[in-house]
């Protein structure tokens, strides 16, 4: 059955190929994948079967219909077939997105269906997920082709459904040069009387002015809000947020730039009718400062300060890439009793191969996070509660042989948290790459990357509330081509973690009445890859990895467990 | 640079305005890890509360500082468990009222309850182990939470693949309620499956008991009356499992139990659920909405308004070339259908 599939996947792309040859008017595009991976527990452990296999082939299939100039219709078919599936077990076929876009009149653009929206970070924004800074190819590939493809994740966009409309005035006058704008609804959620909630929707748009190449001014606007009766209840929430951004070019000539920017806005967190009455919040934040370009050296330098309130929630931007409440895929408990088996926690090992841990879903509810991984900021710019200077500095030589990119932050909390002390946050953030073969004008590829992650949280007072927690996260890679288009790969990841933090409490209203739940750490996740890929074209590879994962507690050796996986991928873009 | 200067200005303007001091949020670890003085005895509002007709009963107390409080009530009887924790000042109406519901698996009967308030995070300066009372309750009506379908609490009524008919029985599929035997789930019996598989070498098939909707514990018409939106309806039962991770393939312990259950509409169009080789220890509350019942016949859809029966198919997942060797038992008790969310004892 699986080899029929197969077939008839080729069959499906070859008669694509074809009929693209014949009419414009229908066009094929496809994503094709076929993964397995081999994966094997050494733990102390009678829970499991220590060995696990697993692998699927699948084709998402994309049918582009044109009927007029100005309207497009994109449907991307899924066939999959799990290896190994008994007599068609496991084969599934369905529609995977739908979308139709055109052009009223002559330029109000629209899209309805699933649709990819983004503003901006503290109204919209999809956050990356934790456990990477720059990191390895060989884990990259496996990440975005894998874990962000399976979940439509596509850099800093939510994907979503609904209506989006776009349109722009330009003007030929000295003080105004165009006006763009965005408008979307979005169905959020169905309405489900047993564990949703009622019907959310989601509105919102962005005004973007741009006066001149020295002056932009962009004002968004969103609002998640519940409608009310949807389900046996009345009671709904609203969580709108609107900001104004400012970017201002204030020096730009041949050797240097000089340039303002910032953000500013609010947020409400509404609820009403709701039996327990749950107070209302309303936020605000401020993100703003100068940015110097020295263009001869390539060197950029960024310095600003922000301020978002205790109370700033804004879901769009605040809801996680990452659902640290579920439990990897692979190996979920381990241990020798069943009855208090330890359970496998998200690791950086899952951030990397495992699409069932990504969330897809908007929430005006703060979502879990992993302080080991990101503690300052765990719900990226928009975190709440936080305040203080940032730095950043990019440094890109005109051949593009090195690229160096450092973030530092000194932040601490606007309010304390379950104390009268603040907490005190030290971040730093490195990445380098570097094109090694353009340095001595080597003909073939040698690809050298990595980056580290430092963050140090810190509140004073009595041992019942002091805090003192450390991470350092570490990624290295290399990309060596040994012969045309045949890659060797290696990649390290480290996270190395001690120290104790207080895991803030929240009720379903994101308001903080309960005692906070203790951490403590003191242990290290480390991993190694090694593996061939080899490219058919820059989006198209086959790939075979090993990779070794060990996760240590240096509190409690019984938790102490490694993973070695094999993993044979073909990914086809065409 | 005039630009400039204005920018910074506005920029000093709202840093200096978000540099105030700013109030604590949520309790203080502080005063939670102090110790805690009781200002208002603990107290129930009713000390003989009836549950049985929907009645509810609160506790109240009072602290000088904020503390982490946990209430937990226990039958004395039944082991059923309550608990409620909160955090603040005051233990009242709004953060302890009590409906005779339970918080794990057994329900509260006719029964002294302890209730029992104490402060996990205090410090060791008294009364850190505060005070518990005694109540007398009437519990709640179990078989009034959802439409019952069969709670076993009448031997004669369990006889063969048919419920209620009365040709010849496997000897071992009892009503228990043997004192020192498992605890009692909802205070009354509950059925026992067992057996090994009766084609060994060629089938895991042991045996199998239906309840129509005619004849369970609570009778209805042709069909049970459920909401016809399947993801409104839950089919939830307790399972009673002694696996032994010591002795895996003992008589004593179930490893290669395996339960199907199975919802039978009109026209025989049957939906399945596969309960297969069970890890837990004690019994376990299974509510299983409509919409996780599989057919083998894709062209179908749930329609939870013509169900006829519910049935209970008991298997062996032993190898096929053991299969006589290794007896399945699998303690069950208290079908019944809820709508809009499980079970909740």
């Amino acid at each position: 059955m699986n080899r029929n599939l197969i077939i008839l996947t080729l069959f499906a792309v070859a008669f694509a190929s074809s009929v693209y040859a014949q009419d414009d008017k229908v066009k094929f595009s496809a994503v094709g994948r076929a993964l397995e991976q081999n994966s094997k527990l050494n733990a102390t452990d009678t829970i499991n079967a220590h060995r696990n296999n697993a692998g699927h082939a699948l084709i998402d299939l994309g049918i582009n219909i044109n009927p007029d100039k100005k309207t497009e219709i994109l449907a991307v078919m899924r066939l999959r077939s799990d290896l190994s599936g008994f007599f068609g077990a496991g084969n599934t076929a369905f529609l995977r997105w739908l979308s139709i876009k055109g052009i009223i009149g002559k330029g109000i653009a629209y899209q309805v269906g699933d649709i990819h929206l983004k503003l901006s970070p503290y109204t919209l924004f999809n956050n990356y997920a934790e456990g990477s800074v720059n990191e390895a190819a060989i884990f990259s590939n496996l990440r975005r082709d894998y874990s962000y493809y399976e979940n439509f994740n596509k850099g800093n966009y939510w994907w979503q459904q609904g209506a989006h409309t776009n349109f722009t005035f330009a003007f030929k006058s000295p003080v105004m040069e165009k006006i763009r704008i965005d408008a979307f609804v979005l169905r959020n959620r169905a309405a489900n009387s047993i564990f949703g909630g009622p019907t959310a929707l989601h509105a919102g748009g962005r005004m973007e002015i741009s006066q001149s190449r020295f002056l932009n001014l962009t004002a968004n606007y969103i609002n998640l809000y519940e409608v009310g009766a949807t389900t046996s209840s009345d009671s709904s929430a609203r969580n709108p947020v609107g900001s104004i951004e400012l970017n201002s070019k204030l020096v730009d000539n041949a050797g240097l730039g000089i340039n303002l920017f910032g953000e500013t806005g609010f947020s409400q967190l509404n609820f009403d009718k709701y039996p327990s009455k749950p107070t209302n919040a309303k936020g605000t934040f401020f993100d703003g400062g100068l940015g110097a370009t020295l263009k001869s050296i390539g060197l950029s330098i960024k310095g600003s300060y922000r301020y978002v309130s205790a109370d700033f929630y804004s879901s769009g931007a605040q809801s996680k890439r990452v659902n640290f409440n579920n439990n990897p895929a692979l190996f979920r408990t381990y241990g020798d009793n069943p009855f208090a088996p330890n359970t496998r926690g998200i690791t950086i090992f899952d951030l990397v191969r495992d699409p069932n841990i990504y969330n897809t879903h908007i929430s005006y509810q703060l979502q879990a996070y992993d302080p080991r991984l990101a503690n300052t900021m765990p719900y990226g710019k928009a975190t709440p509660n936080r305040k203080g200077l940032v730095l950043e500095t990019v440094w890109k030589d005109s051949l593009e042989k090195a690229h160096l990119h450092v973030t530092g932050a000194l932040l601490s909390e606007v309010n304390p948290i379950n104390s009268t002390n603040f907490r005190k946050f030290t971040f730093m953030r490195a990445a380098l790459d570097l094109n090694v073969h353009q340095w001595i004008g080597f003909k073939k590829r040698i690809i050298l990357n990595g980056g580290m992650q430092y963050e140090h949280t810190t509140r004073s007072g009595t041992s019942s509330e002091s805090v003192d927690l450390k991470s350092i996260l570490v990624d290295a890679g290399a990309e060596i081509e040994i012969f045309k288009k045949l890659d060797v790969l290696y990649g390290m990841k480290m996270l190395n973690s001690k120290g104790n933090e207080y895991l803030t409490v929240r009720n379903n209203f994101n308001a903080i009445s309960s005692v906070p739940t203790p951490f403590i750490t003191n242990g290290i996740q480390n991993m190694m890859a090694f593996g061939l890929k080899y490219r058919f074209s820059p989006n198209s590879y086959l790939t075979l990895q090993d990779h070794i994962f060990n996760y240590k507690d240096k509190s409690n050796d019984s938790l102490n467990y490694s993973i070695n996986q094999v993993v044979m991928m073909f990914f086809l873009n065409y | 640079m005039k630009k400039l200067l204005l920018y910074s200005q506005i920029l000093f303007v709202l840093i200096l305005f978000s540099c105030k001091k700013k109030e604590r949020i949520g309790p203080s670890l502080n005063e939670m890890s102090g110790p805690v003085t009781i200002t208002a005895t603990f107290t129930a509002s009713n000390a003989t509360p009836d549950f049985s007709t929907g009645g509810s009963i609160y506790f109240s107390a009072a602290f000088q500082n904020d503390a982490n409080w946990m209430l937990t009530l226990t039958g004395n009887i039944s082991g059923a468990v309550k608990t409620f924790k909160g955090t603040g000042k005051i233990i009242s109406a709004s953060n302890a009222t009590w409906d005779g519901s339970s918080g794990n698996t057994l329900s509260f009967r006719a029964e002294p309850v302890t209730a029992v308030l104490n402060f996990p995070t205090a410090s060791s300066a008294p009364p850190i182990v505060a005070t518990s009372i005694t109540i007398n309750i009437t519990p709640k009506n179990l078989n009034a939470l959802g439409k019952l379908i069969a709670d076993f609490h009448n031997a004669a009524k369990i006889k063969d693949a048919n419920y209620t008919t009365t040709i010849d029985w496997q000897s071992d599929w009892v009503p228990t309620m043997v004192a020192g035997s498992l605890p009692l789930v909802d205070g009354n019996s509950y059925l026992v499956m067992s057996g090994t598989p009766w084609q060994p070498g060629q089938s895991p098939y042991i045996d199998f008991l239906t309840i129509y909707a005619t004849a369970g514990d609570s009778t209805y018409g042709t069909y049970f009356p459920l909401y016809a939106d399947p993801s409104q309806v839950y089919l939830n039962f307790y399972i009673y499992n002694s696996y032994n991770p010591q002795a895996p393939l003992s008589n004593t312990n179930n490893p290669y139990a395996w339960l199907q259950v199975n919802i039978i509409e009109e026209g025989g169009v049957t939906w399945t659920y596969q309960i297969k080789n069970p890890t837990w220890l004690g019994w376990k509350l299974f509510s299983i909405n409509y919409n996780s019942f599989i057919s083998s016949n894709s062209s179908v859809i749930p329609n939870p308004t013509k169900v006829k029966a519910v049935q209970l198919v008991i298997l062996s997942s032993a190898p096929l070339t053991n299969l006589a060797s290794y007896k399945v038992t699998v303690p069950i008790d208290h079908l019944i259908w809820t709508f809009n969310k499980p079970y909740q004892p």
